[in-house]
């Protein structure tokens, strides 16, 4: 048994932070629990190959086909860039950088999220953890921001980071008479602006749903499986009904038509007003579910 | 975003001997359920139980002193804070250990430690650094740097114990903080708590449905029942027989002794047979419980004792323990037909 030692138990008289560094301590925490496990890291690389491939693109078309373009049947460096591969369109285009491999970078952002992020708050709330950060001096909606930052920060190195990288290298080794960087540099902040826009409303509807099971696979699963379900089910029904405003019924296609509007990239046949009605009324759902789901009156005690 | 790092208001805690919680008509109600009712009670210093059936409104309270809970009528004032209109700034001065099993999935002890020192408001260095101190006040040596979810149940308590303290809580909440360890568990964690609040002052309620833990860490209680406070005051105080009951143990003929004082209409309880039958204790088979009313005086029982020949051993004033003084509280205060 030990005993108290006078060093072990002092009184604290200085001052006490505010709420938000209480918030990024939650944050942190979290992204550096995430990051300390070598299976995460294994993960998250697999989910950065529409990076990757981009990455692939951009050196194939800079460094590898320089000099012999003729060979590959393109005519200059400007058609070169232009021209459609297999894995995407121009990479001048916004549309390369929006949804990396032509919609492949969308369907594994998915898969990611719903892994780092659905069983975010499930997890605390199956450990009892729920009860120690609300016996302290924050607010749930602190607590839930700070678990919303982290899906976000968490999304955006998947999403936002590989493509920013895949873009400085371009920019880094593209012929300064190509007229790359004046080609792509209008639409980056656009482009920044809408995938910050993606990820932060799957991060919270993510987080939102996370609040409701303490099962970490349920939530994976029900994340998921909603997603897709939901994806399926309004392309039968755009089958059926041959009328676009059927995808409406997918959140995934909802939240990515209004990004699309963001970025300038090319648009879906949906409604942008449609669309960002339904997203409204998805967030002000996820909002209810949250402030029903997270009472301290009811998880403390 | 509101700034928490106000100055502390007077606390009672540091402030000096006054009250460190105060109920005044403090009334919840979920719905047209009454959980507390107009409960009002102080709490000095020190060692407090709080006691009560499943339901009586422990909770309800645990979250007013928590300042979680918005009451339908009356005040809570702790640790010199307004429970109901500064409950984050009472939360920073305030530690509370849960009842269940509770940590933070994938941390380690430490950084556990680290990350409730940071949301009670502590900076980042300092929260580091008194989580270092107060993991060693617990006893959780090299143990810190392994993942919480791994511990025993012991060291869960350990850690969930320096996570109350770690930001220099002036008043400790602590809800069954003995429940399920093994005797050594419990005996290690008693004694630490004694150590908080004799050697290092600290207030602490204590929830607990082991009585004898109340009994052994604290110098008051509170009896809650219905939602309605039945009792309070000292352990000293609530002990204290309200019937004039002794033991008492002879060297002679205990029969005897017991019929004649029978026949003196003085009330008598023996040892239960089974026990004092199967007893290789002499003196428990020589003892008896003698009850005097009030208008009989302690010389009778001498007198009887001389009659039948037999030599008083000991006579001693019967102490109630808090298991008999909590079943008699609740009993007296059953609405009628009900429990009892």
């Amino acid at each position: 048994m030990t005993t108290i030692h006078d060093f072990g138990l002092r009184g604290y008289d200085g001052d006490r932070v505010g709420v938000r560094e209480r918030i990024l301590a939650i944050t942190t925490t979290e992204i550096r629990r995430i990051f300390s496990k070598k299976m995460f890291l294994v993960f998250f690389f697999l989910m950065m190959a529409p990076a990757i491939m981009a990455f692939v693109i951009v050196w194939i078309r800079f460094i590898v086909i320089e000099g012999s373009g003729q060979l590959m049947g393109f005519g200059n460096r400007m058609e070169r860039m232009a021209a459609r591969g297999p894995f995407g369109g121009s990479i001048l285009d916004v549309d390369f950088y929006f949804d990396l491999l032509r919609g492949g970078g969308t369907a594994l952002t998915l898969i990611f999220s719903g892994v780092v992020g659905a069983g975010i708050i499930a997890r605390d709330r199956a450990a009892g953890a729920l009860e120690l950060y609300f016996t302290r001096g924050i607010r749930p909606i602190s607590y839930f921001l700070g678990k919303f930052l982290t899906v976000w920060f968490l999304l955006l190195c998947q999403v936002l980071f590989g493509f920013l990288i895949v873009w400085i290298f371009a920019v880094s080794v593209a012929p300064t008479d190509s007229g790359y960087f004046s080609e792509t540099w209008p639409f980056i902040p656009r482009l920044i602006a809408a995938q910050a826009f993606f990820c932060a409303t799957l991060a919270f509807w993510l987080c939102a749903l996370s609040t409701s099971t303490d099962s970490v696979r349920f939530a994976i699963l029900r994340w998921i499986g909603v997603l897709a379900v939901l994806r399926i089910v309004a392309g039968i029904l755009n089958k059926l009904f041959m009328t676009p405003s059927t995808h409406l019924v997918s959140p995934h296609q909802v939240v990515k038509r209004i990004a699309q509007a963001i970025a300038g990239a090319e648009p879906s046949d949906m409604s942008l007003e449609s669309s960002i009605l339904v997203w409204g009324v998805l967030c002000a759902l996820a909002l209810y579910w949250t402030r029903r789901h997270l009472r301290p009156v009811e998880i403390v005690g | 975003m509101r700034d928490t790092s106000s100055p502390h208001p007077t606390s009672a805690a540091s402030a000096g001997p006054g009250p460190i919680v105060v109920l005044e008509d403090f009334t919840v109600r979920y719905g047209k359920f009454t959980a507390v009712d107009r409960a009002s009670f102080s709490m000095p210093p020190g060692a407090c139980g709080l006691l009560g059936q499943n339901g009586a409104g422990k909770s309800s309270i645990l979250k007013a002193v928590l300042g979680l809970i918005r009451p339908a009528g009356g005040t809570a004032r702790v640790v010199g804070f307004d429970a109901v209109r500064q409950g984050i700034e009472l939360r920073d001065h305030v530690g509370y250990m849960p009842e269940k099993e509770a940590y933070m999935p994938g941390l380690s002890g430490l950084d556990s430690v680290i990350l409730a020192g940071r949301l009670s408001g502590l900076p980042k260095g300092v929260a580091k650094q008194r989580a270092h101190e107060v993991l060693w006040l617990v006893g959780l040596d090299e143990a810190r740097y392994r993942d919480v979810a791994g511990y025993s149940l012991g060291m869960k308590q350990k850690v969930k114990l320096a996570m109350a303290l770690v930001h220099d809580a002036d008043l400790l909440f602590l809800d069954e903080p003995t429940n399920g360890l093994d005797p050594e568990g419990r005996v290690e964690i008693l004694t630490l708590l004694k150590d908080l609040v004799r050697v290092k002052k600290k207030s602490l309620i204590l929830s607990s449905h082991i009585l004898a833990d109340v009994e052994a860490l604290c110098e008051h209680a509170v009896l809650i029942d219905h939602g309605r406070i039945v009792a309070q005051g000292t352990i000293e105080e609530l002990t204290r027989g309200a019937l004039r009951s002794y033991d008492v143990r002879i060297d002679g003929d205990l029969q005897a002794f017991t019929e004649k004082l029978r026949s003196s209409g003085i009330l008598v309880e023996t040892a239960a047979p089974a026990a004092s039958a199967s007893s290789t204790d002499p003196a428990l088979a020589a003892s008896v419980e003698v009850r005097l009313a009030d208008e009989q005086t302690t010389a009778i029982v001498f007198e009887i004792a001389r009659a039948v020949g037999a030599r008083l051993r000991r006579f001693e004033p019967k102490r109630r323990t808090m298991s008999d003084v909590f079943l008699e509280t609740v009993a007296a205060n059953a609405p009628s037909g009900g429990r009892s």
